[in-house]
């Protein structure tokens, strides 16, 4: 019967473990030290390739938040301050959450199909066998990138929301430009911009983290393991965002909401 | 005076297996492998597709670990070394993959110069003078700024070499270097890499199943059948054979019962 339950358990969380005991290994060879100009080229590349996905999602998301806060809010003829519900949730949970999202899709796929394909071709092999450690080569500056770049990635998402939340409620909604952007930072105090920023680094060792294992440590060598990498970079990258959102917002304002 | 003479095992050796069993999913690949491959020579393992000449290299070189047994490499026990000395060791080696593994996003010449600049700390004056002499060692002088993705099977083959070669191993590993190649391209890639092993002496292993190859460039040859080396020893003995096996292999004999 214990037997039954611990084989679960093991078969379960084997998975996790092996994750976990990969970031940390991949982070204490971050710490030994790398080429600075490995990691400032992959943040720079990172953030080309992450941000404007992450601006155009969030700007369209707080515009879309401030149109149906405001049909909400017209019921009690409160709709000029729609702008502090925006505040609220969107900088506080949404955009954040969609940047996380949009930066497994983007670079998360990328990293994961890009290690991937170089396991595939035997490069990573090629770097073992000159005598270099492939896991600080080629994992830890990507994970440092991530872990540099997901915060930018999180207060870039914020600023987009607003501003599109700002576009809506002056041009369709027809709200006052200064009364909506009073709403809007009503809602959002200095507190949630370091949270904000805190979780972005939180997000990016999530997804840096499973981008390059399922990249790196899949165990796979097929010819279709590239596509898969990413894929599963994705789905796997988004389920963890969500999971480590929904504990932080917990963990932060879950006893005086 | 006899018996301080050295056994024959003791002869320097570069890689020797003792007991070596390898499985993977329970089917034994390599199944108590016992060979010792001579310095300073080419020896090439033989073998049908499938029965495990990667395996071999790869345990030699400490990338795959052996379910018994010990893989000396260099004078170094592989499963027994810790990680430095086994990056040391591999320092020791280069290896040409089957299908290259060149940097793709590396010129010829970036690729070539990466252990230079990144495993020996070269300065770069003398990364540029190593690599166009090894770039005209290859043939492939004024191939320097193409991507290997503009290049012929037979011109990455020859990168490939350079970069093996680029730390001056004291041991080169080749699998199957000429498969995929034609005919003739398959020709100049095996005079390429009897030529350098004259000229640097070293010890040269090449896993092949192209026996024309393998007449050309072997100082000793080996058959690798059913998980076992079936026969091991200089070419002339090994292609004179009369065993049954080592005759149908290298006279391409199909199988007994295969359809025509
Ligand atoms: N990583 C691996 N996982 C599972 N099976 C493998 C692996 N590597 C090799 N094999 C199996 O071992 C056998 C020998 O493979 P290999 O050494 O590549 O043969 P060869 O190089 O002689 O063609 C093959 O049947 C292959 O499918
Ligand atoms: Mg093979």
């Amino acid at each position: 019967m214990t037997t039954t339950w611990m084989r679960w358990l093991s078969a379960t969380m084997a998975t996790p473990l092996r994750f976990v005991a990969f970031v940390a290994r991949a982070a204490a060879a971050a710490l030994r030290g790398m080429p600075a100009i490995d990691v400032a080229l992959l943040t720079s590349r990172l953030l080309v390739r992450s941000l404007p996905i992450v601006v155009v999602v969030n700007f369209f998301c707080g515009a879309m938040l401030t149109v149906q806060a405001a049909a909400s809010l017209q019921i009690f003829g409160a709709a000029s301050m729609s702008g502090v519900i925006v505040g609220f949730g969107g900088v506080r949970e949404v955009f954040p959450l969609l940047a996380g999202g949009a930066l497994a899709a983007r670079s998360g796929a990328e990293i994961a199909s890009q290690l991937q394909a170089m396991r595939v071709t035997r490069q990573i092999e090629a770097l073992a066998m000159m005598g270099l450690d492939p896991l600080a080569l080629l994992v830890a500056p990507r994970l440092l990138a991530c872990v540099f770049g997901a915060p930018l990635c999180v207060l870039a998402a914020m600023l987009a929301g607003l501003f599109g939340a700002q576009a809506v409620g002056t041009l369709q909604l027809g709200i006052d430009g200064g009364t909506m952007w009073a709403a809007l930072l009503s809602g959002v105090s200095r507190f949630d911009v370091v949270v904000g920023a805190v979780r972005g680094v939180l997000l990016g060792v999530l997804v840096g983290g499973v981008a390059t294992f399922e990249g790196f440590a899949s165990g796979d060598n097929d010819a279709a393991s590239v596509g898969r990498a990413a894929h599963h970079a994705v789905i796997r990258g988004m389920v963890v965002v969500c999971a480590a959102c929904l504990l932080l917002s917990w963990l932060i304002y879950g006893r005086h909401a | 005076m006899t018996s301080s003479m050295p056994a024959p095992a003791a002869r320097s050796a570069a890689i020797e297996l003792v007991g070596v069993t390898r499985r993977f999913s329970a089917r034994a690949v390599l199944d108590d492998v016992n060979v010792a491959i001579a310095a300073g020579r080419t020896t090439v393992l033989l073998g049908p597709s499938g029965t495990g000449k990667s395996t071999l290299l790869r345990l030699a070189t400490g990338l795959l670990s052996p379910d018994a047994g010990v893989v000396r490499t260099l004078g170094v026990d592989v499963f027994a070394a810790k990680k430095p000395s086994l990056l040391q060791l591999r320092r020791r080696m280069g290896m040409l993959f089957q299908d290259n593994a060149l940097f793709g996003s590396l010129s010829v010449f970036d690729n070539i110069a990466f252990p230079l600049r990144r495993v020996a700390r070269t300065p770069e004056a003398d990364v540029r003078r190593r690599v166009d002499e090894l770039l005209a060692l290859v043939g492939l002088s004024g191939f320097g700024e193409r991507l290997p993705d503009r290049l012929s099977g037979g011109q990455r083959k020859r990168v490939a070499l350079a970069r093996a070669i680029a730390l001056e191993p004291e041991l080169v590993l080749f699998d199957e270097p000429t498969s995929g190649l034609d005919p003739q391209t398959s020709a100049s890639i095996d005079q390429l890499i009897r030529a350098t092993q004259r000229r640097l002496g070293i010890t040269f292993v090449v896993i092949t199943h192209d026996i024309e190859s393998a007449a050309l460039i072997a100082d000793d040859a080996g058959l690798l059948l059913d998980g076992k080396v079936h026969v091991f020893g200089d070419r002339a003995t090994v292609w004179a054979s009369t065993d049954p096996r080592v005759r149908a292999f290298l006279d391409r004999a199909p199988p007994a019962g295969a359809p025509r």
